[in-house]
Order: C-alpha cells, then sequence, then structure tokens
C-alpha cells in the first residue's frame, strides 16, 4: 500500500517510473479514516444556571473497498497488416475504490469463445504489456520516453484512489487474411490478498488500507476489457502539389525570393483505425520555411509544438503533423508555404 | 459565644454542602448515550427479511449510518429547556428527512453551528453566488429542541441516517 496523494501523482515501481494521472472521480472518504460524532445538551434544573453536557464519543473507521475499473480507449479497431508486429491497443486503469492498491494484468489472446470469422493475436515481439511512463504520452517502445513493459509480480502498478494509468498491450498479427477482427482481453486483479475474484461483499479483516476490512466491490475486485485489432489493407496516399506561386512582380515565375504554397492531400484508406498517424514532410532543398504559414484542414496552426496538431521541426527542416489515432476511411489537407532562396 | 459560632459554622457548611450537592446532582441530572448504527437485512428461518441495527464494523463509502442518542433524567426532579445539538459527523452527508425525535423541534444549520432554522428556511449560496434553499448535504448540524419538561426518570431518544462520502 502506499500513501494516498492525489494531484498529478508519479509512483515509482520497483525502479520503474509508472506514470499515475490526475484524479477522474471523487470515490470519497480515504479508507482508513476515523469518522467520529459527539452530541452535547443544554437543560435547566430549577432555577440554576444553563448545564452544558456531551455524549460518549461514537467512532469508526472507513474501511476499504476494492473496485478497479478498466476500459479499452481506442475507438474502433486498430487496422494491422497481415502477417505484421507490434500494434498498439491502449488501455485505462483506474482505481475506483477508496485506497491504494496494487494491480496483476493478465492478457488473453481470442478469448473464447471465438467468434467464427475472428483471428487471435499474438504476443508482441517486443513485449505484451506496457504502462505509461507520464514522460510523452502515446506508447514508445524505445528512446529517452520509452514506456516501461509491464512485468506481473514486480512492475506491477500501484494506484491511488481515483487515479488512473495507460496499459498499452502489443501485438503481433499471424498471417491471415485481410478484414478480419482479432480480440485481446485485458484483466486487471486486486493484489490484496483473498479479494480478486471474491464474492461482491466479502470483507477480509485488517486488509484494508489504514487497519480496517479490505471490502470487495461489485466487481469482485477485477477488471477487464477487451480491445480489437483489425486485419486491413489500411493504405495511406500523400500527394503533395504546389497551389501557387507568388514572385515579387507576380508573374507567377518560380524564382529566388518567390513563395510557394504547398499542399499535401493525406488519404487513408480501408477499414480499421491507423494509430499515432503521423504526416512528416521535409521542405524542399534551397527553400525557407514560412512562419506561421501551416493550415491543417483549414485551421490554423503554430509551429511549435504544444496542443495543435502540427509543428515546424527547424533543426531538421520539417514540417510534422501527429493526428494521433485516425480512422479510416479520412482524408487530412496540409497547407504550408516555403520561399527560394 | 464559642458554642454558638461551631454551630453556626456548622450550619453554613451544612448549607454550602448541601447546595454543592444539589448542583451536583443538577450537573448529572440528564445523561447523553449516543451510538452509531448499520442497518442489515436479515433473513429468517421461515424465510422472511427483516431490518436488523448492528454496531458499525465495516463501512465504506455511501454506507448508509444511523446515530441515535439516547437522553435521560436521572434525578427525582423534572429538567425543562432541553437542547440536543449534534453535528454531521465528519467524512458523512446528512440523509434527507431522517432527523427523528418525539416531542422535539428539529432545527438545522448550515454555518457550521451558528445558527439553526427549520428547512424550509435554510439557505446557502451557491457556486454562482447566488442564494439557494440548503440541500441536506449543505448541513453542518441538527438541534433537537424538547418540547416540555422531562420527568424524573423519563428518557427519549433523537437521530438521523447519514452515508458516508
Amino acid at each position: 500500500m502506499v500513501s494516498s496523494g492525489w494531484w498529478g501523482r508519479l509512483c515509482w515501481c520497483l525502479g520503474l517510473l509508472v506514470f499515475v494521472s490526475q484524479p477522474v472521480w471523487s470515490i470519497g472518504t480515504t479508507a482508513g479514516t476515523m469518522v467520529t460524532n459527539v452530541a452535547t445538551v443544554n437543560y435547566l434544573v430549577g432555577p440554576s444556571p444553563p448545564i452544558t453536557a456531551t455524549s460518549n464519543t461514537v467512532s469508526f473507521r472507513v474501511d476499504e473497498i476494492i473496485q478497479p475499473v478498466l476500459t479499452w480507449q481506442d475507438a474502433t479497431p486498430i487496422a494491422v497488416t497481415t502477417p505484421g508486429s507490434n500494434a498498439v491497443l491502449t488501455f485505462l486503469l483506474t482505481n475506483g475504490g477508496n485506497g491504494s492498491e496494487a494491480f496483476g494484468l493478465t492478457r488473453t489472446n481470442g478469448p473464447a469463445p471465438l467468434p467464427s470469422g475472428n483471428y487471435t493475436p499474438l504476443n508482441g515481439s517486443i513485449g505484451s504489456i506496457y504502462l505509461e511512463s507520464g514522460a510523452l504520452s502515446g506508447f514508445q517502445g524505445s528512446g529517452p520516453n520509452a514506456d516501461p513493459l509491464y512485468v506481473a509480480g514486480s512492475s506491477d502498478p500501484t494506484l491511488a484512489p481515483n487515479t488512473n494509468i495507460t496499459i498499452y498491450v502489443i501485438s503481433n498479427t499471424p498471417s491471415v487474411a485481410n478484414n478480419l477482427q482479432g480480440d485481446v482481453l485485458l484483466g486487471a486483479a486486486a493484489l490484496t490478498v483473498g479479494v480478486a475474484g471474491a464474492l461482491p461483499g466479502t470483507a477480509l479483516p485488517g486488509l484494508g488500507q489504514g487497519g480496517g476490512f479490505a471490502v470487495v466491490g461489485s466487481a469482485r475486485a477485477q477488471a477487464d476489457a477487451t480491445g480489437s485489432y483489425i486485419t486491413s489493407g489500411l493504405g495511406l496516399v500523400m500527394n503533395k502539389t504546389v497551389l501557387k506561386v507568388r514572385d515579387a512582380r507576380g508573374t507567377g515565375v518560380v524564382m529566388p525570393g518567390a513563395e510557394i504554397s504547398y499542399q499535401i492531400v493525406a488519404t487513408l484508406s480501408g477499414a480499421g483505425t491507423a494509430s499515432n498517424l503521423a504526416l512528416i514532410d521535409p521542405l524542399p532543398a534551397l527553400t525557407t520555411y514560412v512562419p506561421g504559414s501551416m493550415v491543417v484542414d483549414g485551421l490554423v496552426q503554430t509551429d511549435a509544438a504544444d496542443t495543435d496538431p502540427a509543428q515546424f521541426i527547424a533543426a531538421t527542416q520539417t514540417v510534422s503533423v501527429s493526428l494521433g489515432n485516425v480512422a479510416a476511411p479520412a482524408t487530412v489537407v496540409i497547407v504550408f508555404r516555403a520561399t527560394i532562396n | 459565644m464559642r458554642i454558638s459560632n461551631f454551630l453556626l459554622t456548622t450550619s453554613l457548611l451544612m448549607g454550602l454542602s448541601s447546595l454543592s450537592m444539589v448542583a451536583q446532582a443538577a450537573d448529572n441530572a440528564i445523561s447523553l448515550t449516543s451510538r452509531a448504527q448499520l442497518e442489515v437485512e436479515v433473513v429468517g428461518k421461515d424465510g422472511k427479511k427483516t431490518l436488523q441495527r448492528t454496531p458499525v464494523e465495516k463501512a465504506v463509502p455511501a454506507s448508509e449510518v444511523i446515530y441515535t442518542t439516547t437522553f435521560q433524567n436521572r434525578i427525582d426532579k423534572p429538567v425543562g429547556h432541553i437542547v440536543i445539538n449534534n453535528p454531521i459527523p465528519n467524512n458523512s452527508e446528512y440523509q434527507a428527512d431522517s432527523a427523528f425525535g418525539k416531542d422535539c423541534e428539529i432545527l438545522f444549520s448550515v454555518d457550521g453551528g451558528k445558527s439553526f432554522a427549520a428547512v424550509a428556511q435554510l439557505k446557502v449560496k451557491g457556486d454562482d453566488g447566488k442564494e439557494r434553499m440548503a440541500l441536506p448535504g449543505d448541513y453542518t448540524h441538527i438541534r433537537w429542541i424538547y418540547l416540555g419538561q422531562l420527568m424524573a426518570g423519563q428518557s427519549g431518544e433523537v437521530g438521523f441516517r447519514t452515508a458516508i462520502k
């Protein structure tokens, strides 16, 4: 059990930095809190002055209810190539109880009964389950912001009440036909001894946070959610054209100093969702980017890496648009300007 | 002189002592005993379900707790102007219409016990800064005003229900 804390909580789990986000809702009184009550009475006896007396103190401890909630976060099945490797499903595990709790995670590929026409995904070749580190949102398999691999028994996430953690399930795809769905069931089970799977209302003395009962919640102190892949001929076509050329004389002639408006139309075809779709376009040689000229789907973008999807990376002279998960079919139009040196 | 002085001193002391005994008796005239209970459904041998009250042993957020305070006149004289105050316990929310007390006027406070009024008169400032009717969750204290005198040996009960936040 870790001590409770709330905002932007970072939780070290056996050397792995695991990110636990801000509270998601208010579950209530923290387990272990003492509730006390004393009543007071005032009265008169004959002509004597008013007299005050108090009752005995009534008190009890609030026990811990254990109630994880797990949800699959991708809106639609993630498109995968077949055969393919290391496609990412995203889940969110929330501690809906009122005490800190550690959870064990398990995955089941192609949970039974397997619907007709479904395929069974395989564990990812880089690992099976990862935990969001909090350094950079979205799955990072490597690099300075790499998310840690989940290892049962040694990096089980511990969540304070009302906090959550993003979990990535990584899968390889066997060689199967297109347009087939493959499911993975992710399960989370509270690790307090004896609670996972027990009947709702089961109370284990002394095992709750603060020394009270650990009480099994309505979902038997465990939670699961199914995420899906779809094998797909998902295709991305990027078509870059020059919209117009503007030079000082207004002749439209390409010459040093002339400003060129480029348009990139990215068309995503097929079925499913392209995860973490990023469109990157290095500037043509001998051109200079016109600051603040990026427009994505009609919306003006800033050049900085901030809340809008676009940025201009000066170090690599690259226009970059990170669109996250995009469900096919979809079209994205990017416009920017550059001057000829 | 000595004898009369002695008698005077003795009678004064006796007088003071009896006054002190009256005061002491008045101090303990009303005993106040509180308890917190849960209501659990029990299935009898005949399959019938009944509600039974038990001490609070297991309580989690949303559990409903019943607080009952018994007041008893422990002297041989009537006691009047009995007013019982009880704060809504910490981490708890008063449950609407749950306060009870026979022969009592029941008032509530929304300002930490500074002032009390009947439910219909209770108002608080909402998040928008405008005054609104107080909700049960706004109550901070309950007051029972016992109507009349509590005769020697008599007792009464007052109480309310809360949900643990």
